[in-house]
């Protein structure tokens, strides 16, 4: 079994205690950078005819540079792929085809958004409209043609992160109901449900106040104080649709997903949520553009805190199935290493490792001559004299025998483990026997 | 004469706060009446169902049998812990109630309304599993409710399992 065959598959307690501190991180990452493009884009879309100016304050924003896609969405989607992936291993829920449909969604949005933000930028500076121009663009097409390119490509980003950002949030919307991951055959009863539709428009109004508020900060010519204006007014909308989102989606969640933390880092993001609006509303009535910055930091905060309550709703589920995939993989890996020690190990059974295990383990509940909790080796022993294999596999895996006593727990002992403790109480057995029965 | 600014602030600010108490007033009730409920003995499913693998019949003995599953009477704990790990405050408490002949008074996690009648026995005869309808008790350090319990969920498996979905099946 490989190193990467154990880590992906079959990951350990250790790995999958860290499973959630990094997947909750990489989601937030995720949807907000994606949120982002997808509202940089949006407002680049809807101004390039009219007002190319603000057109251009979005794209100056460089969330479409190559090294932002990678870093903040092509980074991330690969770690989540590969956590969600654990986590739904072997559980029945065909989730990996959803989670193909979301990688090859938001790659191709992310590809679109390069594509656009290189035709934008290799454009040069954005010339009002009905201006012709002589010189054709980058691809030999005229700019004309380069405005109706731009558009389709353009449209083409926000489907494509539209819908991948769609699924993902079903997806994750999944992970707090556990009790789904059987029934689920096709994507449409949960998508469809209100809480998904609640938390896609609770990440998009995140996204959209960052990007809000970095507009804000636009410099202070004449076009600047209208991209100023153009993002306090959509902090504003988002910073004042958000609580009703969060409210809402605290409604609608499952009962048995809720905790303390969900509620409050609902109220967290609530708390924010309100200096946020005012200083959107203080920029657009007095235009400080210096407020920009705590605007944006309000907004990360906001992002943050959503995103942790996210997490808290998937926790308690997710560290169950934790245990469960933990335990599974310990009795793999112990199965896997019985079966090469077996393979390669020849050497006679350690009596000294016997007789300690026999000390730690074994006497909590038996004893030779007398009922603790388990029967007498007296009577018990006896039976596998001549069968030290049977003892071996009994020990290993118990099984309920007798129905005057409780049903043996697992010892957890390793196969040669077993074998030394086996061969040491069949050795033991002769002289244990009280003297009276040798007749 | 408020300016209309100030008035503006103070309604957006007055909305926040409504929202902020709506979402205390859900916490509060959800705590009331859905937070798992806090336990006299803190026993652990996840040690004795998960680690030590103790199938879930050899407690809950008449889920199989009956209507209710039943919580195990103190008999079956002190089974084992008559001997085993007696120096553990929990075990304690449970020592001290056998010898003074009272039970443990558990608080029950999963009820369903009194208008719809729910038995175990033709559940466990269908082949269903436990961790179906409660969960992954083996990964649960504290015992709760993990599913929604409500008659569409059990309608779903119903109509999947082509099982009854006459009214009368269940409210009697």
């Amino acid at each position: 079994m490989g190193a990467l065959d154990l880590m992906l598959g079959r990951p350990d307690v250790q790995h999958l205690a860290l499973t959630p501190w990094i997947l909750v991180p990489s989601l937030g990452v995720l949807i907000i950078y994606s949120w982002m493009l997808f509202s940089v884009v949006g407002i680049s879309v809807t101004f390039h005819a009219r007002r190319p100016d603000l057109a251009e304050a979005a794209m100056r924003l460089r969330l479409t540079s190559i090294p932002a896609l990678v870093v903040f969405g092509l980074i991330p989607l690969a770690v989540v792929a590969i956590l969600l992936g654990q986590y739904f291993f072997d559980a029945r829920v065909p989730a990996a085809t959803y989670l193909e449909r979301v990688a090859v969604l938001l790659v191709a949005g992310y590809g679109c958004a390069w594509l656009y933000g290189r035709k934008h930028i290799s454009n040069g500076p954005a010339l009002p409209a009905g201006h012709a121009e002589a010189e054709p663009g980058p691809l030999g097409l005229r700019r004309g043609g380069c405005q109706g390119v731009r558009l389709v490509v353009g449209m083409a980003v926000m489907v494509a992160l539209g819908a991948g950002l769609f699924f993902l949030t079903a997806v994750i919307d999944l992970l707090h109901h556990p009790g789904q991951w059987g029934y689920v055959s096709t994507p449409l009863p949960l998508v469809f449900s209100v809480q998904v539709v609640v938390h896609f428009l609770a990440f998009a109004a995140a996204g959209h106040l960052v990007v809000g508020s970095l507009l804000m900060g636009s410099t202070s010519e004449a076009a600047g104080l209208d991209a100023r204006v153009l993002g306090a007014v959509v902090a504003v909308a988002a910073s004042l649709g958000a609580p009703v989102l969060v409210l809402w989606d605290l409604y609608t969640a499952p009962d048995q997903a809720l905790s303390w933390a969900a509620f409050g880092w609902g109220g967290a993001a609530v708390v924010l949520l309100l200096p946020a609006a005012l200083v959107g509303m203080a920029v657009l009535r007095g235009n400080q553009g210096r407020l920009a910055a705590v605007g944006v930091a309000l907004a990360l905060c906001v992002s943050g805190a959503l995103i942790a309550k996210h997490g808290a709703l998937i926790f308690k589920a997710n560290m169950e199935h934790g245990v469960l995939l933990a335990t599974a993989a310990a009795k793999d890996r112990a199965e896997w290493s019985a079966k090469q020690e077996e393979r390669y190990s020849s050497g006679p059974a350690d009596p000294k490792l016997g007789e300690r295990i026999f000390q730690e383990r074994c006497t909590t509940c038996h004893a030779w001559d007398r009922k603790v909790v388990g029967p007498p080796y007296q009577e018990t022993i006896p039976k596998y004299v001549g069968k030290e294999e049977e003892l071996v596999s009994f020990v290993r895996k118990p099984v309920k025998k007798n129905e005057g006593y409780p049903p043996m727990p697992d010892p957890g002992l390793s196969g040669k483990e077993a074998r030394a403790v086996s061969a040491y109480l069949l050795a033991t057995l002769p002289s244990a026997a009280p003297k009276g029965e040798e007749r | 004469m408020r300016s209309p600014f100030r008035l503006l602030v103070l309604s957006v600010t007055t909305f926040f706060l409504v929202v902020l108490a709506a979402i205390g007033a859900l916490g509060w009730w959800w705590s009331d009446t859905k937070m798992p409920p806090d336990q006299p003995v803190a026993f652990s499913h996840m040690k004795h169902a998960g680690e030590l693998g103790i199938a879930c019949t050899h407690c809950h003995r008449y889920a199989g049998r009956g209507p209710e599953a039943t919580v195990p009477a103190l008999s079956v704990c002190m089974e084992c812990h008559v001997k085993v790990k007696t120096d553990s405050p929990e075990i304690q408490k449970l020592t001290a109630a056998w010898a003074d002949g009272r039970p443990i008074e558990w608080k029950r996690v999963h009820s369903l309304p009194w208008h719809a009648r729910f038995t175990h026995k033709p559940h466990i005869g269908a082949g269903i599993e436990c961790t179906t309808c409660h969960g992954e008790v083996a990964g649960m350090a504290v015992m709760r409710q993990a599913r929604s319990l409500e008659m569409g969920w059990c309608l779903n498996c119903h109509r999947q399992k082509s099982a009854p979905t006459d009214c009368l099946t269940c409210h009697k």
